[in-house]
């Protein structure tokens, strides 16, 4: 198992219009609770993403992903090449929009919007799309989903199935702190339901 | 006569609701009226001599529009306005059958209204505002407005249909982008940060991803700021006073009340009166107000989005010894509060509220020590408030608004007007 993680998320200035970057702050807690070091560096495109352990893209305005994609005209299939190696990756809202159908072949249509707390199979976010694609696939070791926000502190599973997949950690070792953290998961799962 | 039957019976809901619950009985009233009587609010609206002001944005409306109410009464003018919490169309309904006559009268020669960004839009569409303010455009409530750009376009709509002068934010990139929206015939008038005041000050404008537009020249521009007191340049005039709130959000909210202040009033407009009631002015409730509850010196932040709860958060003074955070109902997909960046806060009390879960995980992931998680938000409030007196002499609420809400029903203290000046 490695001892220091590197996990990097693209552009968090603009494309963390949810709070997506809350995703690896949840990892990084996760590991540091299983004694494992990891570090959050914030990317603009140019990086060599073979050197990060796991790569989140989060969800940013029509604007912004315009001004983003201009400037590195390169950065969805550097992405896509990552994926294709294995890397592990997070792409949240439109950025999952941009990567399934690269990834997968599966067009992402566009439908009548949807802002509201989902379960997908088991897992539980907030969707706010038109997007009609799916709403949590698997591609490989990337994650590519419509439910944004701090998915991974409201379904720990979640993340510790990252972590642990990935080999970062062992996720069997518990603690009261994460026992409580996740209760409160729980809680915050349960009460998306009642609003 | 015609809008009579369902003014009186707004009245007998509101005082029936007010039996029931104490200090209640806004919302109602104006929902029911609105069904009964659609057209009311237009024809009230398109009844004051004056026309109306329209003061819109993401952030800042309840201030700046108190502020601008208290200078132009001041200046001996009768205003109809709404209260805070009554910023959408039935809360403008509520506000008639609070306010107006059987008849629908209400009284005031000009109305000046807080309107909610979507609101402004659809009410401008039939009555259009003599003048509209637009503060600002933050990233907030992307679970209905989806997207920042969108607000903007709601807001040019707005400034569109005003007959009158358009006063705009001259720091906020998005109100440069409506000013070329609007044809050559609209009037527009500029407030803003002086170039030293802007500096290390950070308003969380929403970026607008174009090529970045030169400032415009403002007429009313802010100087200097030394924790509340500001010093301000109002048409080659300068003048100084105190503002009720600390924090550069209040400031930017007195530069848009002066401008707006000295539209509404043209010559009439005296600036040593408008500071002097600036300076006397307590703050709009739950913005900073200072009020003692029980024996306890509570100051009560309302935090409604990201940039809100930011920007409050870099201005709690020292370190705060005891802490309720309470996260409510109004808050239907609390993912923005882990956009917010909780370094200032080292300890929260008591977390609770209706996402008393979520408020829990991000700060807790956040490494903020946080003592209680109650989701019980009355218990919560009772055991906050019978902590030990902190030595600093003061406890912290930060709340969102239905959290606001509840909390003041609880306590009994629901007059929105019955805030003191500290």
């Amino acid at each position: 198992m490695s001892n220091s993680i590197r996990l990097g998320a693209i552009s968090p200035s603009h494309l963390n219009l949810n709070g997506d970057l809350g995703n690896l702050l949840v990892l990084t807690k996760r590991l540091a609770w299983r004694n494992v070091r990891s570090s959050i560096e914030h990317l603009d495109g140019s990086e060599d993403l073979s050197q990060f352990d796991f790569i989140l893209v989060g969800h940013g305005s029509s604007a912004a992903w315009k001004q983003l994609l201009d400037s590195r005209s390169d950065l969805l299939n550097k992405l896509v090449e990552f994926v294709e190696r294995d890397g592990a990756l997070m792409a949240v809202a439109s950025a999952a929009d941009k990567l399934i159908p690269l990834l997968t072949g599966v067009e992402v249509s566009r439908g009548a919007r949807v802002s509201e707390f989902m379960n997908v199979d088991g897992v539980v976010g907030y969707k706010n799309s038109e997007s009609q694609g799916p709403d949590l696939v698997w591609h490989k070791n990337a994650l590519l989903t419509q439910l944004h926000g701090p998915l991974l502190a409201k379904n720990p599973l979640l993340a510790d199935q990252i972590i642990q997949n990935n080999e970062w950690a062992d996720v069997s070792l518990e603690s009261s702190y994460v026992t409580e953290i996740d209760e409160l998961a729980m809680q915050s799962r349960k009460i998306a339901f009642e609003h | 006569m015609r809008y009579l039957p369902a003014l009186l019976i707004g009245r007998l809901i509101r005082f029936a609701v007010r039996l029931v619950r104490p200090g209640g009985g806004s919302a109602l009233p104006g929902l029911v009226v609105s069904k009964l009587a659609p057209s009311l609010v237009y024809k009230t609206l398109s009844s004051f001599p004056d026309g109306y002001v329209a003061i819109t944005g993401t952030a800042g409306k309840s201030t700046t529009t108190k502020m601008v109410v208290a200078i132009v009464r001041a200046h001996e003018v009768e205003v109809f306005t709404n209260p805070s919490t009554a910023n959408i169309e039935q809360g403008f309904f509520s506000t008639i059958v609070r306010t107006g006559d059987l008849f629908g009268k209400v009284p005031g020669t000009i109305a000046i209204l807080e309107m909610d960004e979507a609101h402004a839009a659809s009410v401008a569409k039939r009555i259009q505002p003599t003048t509209s303010v637009i503060l600002n455009v933050l990233e907030d409530q992307l679970d209905r407005f989806v997207d920042p750009a969108l607000v903007r376009e709601t807001l040019t709509s707005v400034a569109q249909q005003t007959t009158g002068t358009v006063l705009l934010n001259a720091d906020d990139q998005n109100c440069i982008l409506i000013e070329r929206a609007l044809g050559k015939s609209s009037h527009v008038e500029w407030f803003g940060f002086s170039r030293n005041a802007s500096l290390d000050v950070d308003l969380q404008y929403a970026p607008t991803y174009e090529k970045e537009l030169i400032r415009p020249d403002s007429s009313v521009t802010l100087f200097s700021q030394n924790e509340r007191q500001v010093t301000v340049d109002v048409f080659g005039k300068q003048v100084s006073f105190h503002l009720p709130t600390r924090g550069a959000h209040f400031a930017l909210d007195a530069l848009a009340a002066l401008a707006t202040a000295k539209e509404v009033l043209g010559k009439r407009f005296d600036l040593e009166l408008a500071a002097k009631v600036l300076d006397e002015l307590p703050p709009v409730f739950s913005r900073g107000e200072i009020r003692e509850i029980e024996g306890e010196q509570v100051e009560f932040i309302l935090v409604q989005n990201p940039a809100s709860f930011q920007l409050n958060l870099d201005n709690i003074q020292g370190k705060p010894e005891q802490v309720l955070v309470a996260i409510g109902r109004d808050v239907h997909d609390p993912s923005w509060l882990w956009t917010v960046d909780f370094k200032k806060l080292h300890h929260v009390s008591i977390v609770s509220g209706f996402n008393y879960a979520d408020a829990a995980l991000v700060l807790k992931y956040n490494d903020v020590r946080v003592d209680h998680v109650e989701s019980d938000y009355f218990k919560a409030i009772d055991n906050f408030l019978s902590l030990p007196k902190p030595s600093v002499g003061i406890k912290t609420v930060l709340y969102s608004a239905d959290a606001m809400r509840r909390l003041r029903r609880y306590k009994g203290f629901t007059d929105p007007e019955d805030v003191n000046r500290v």
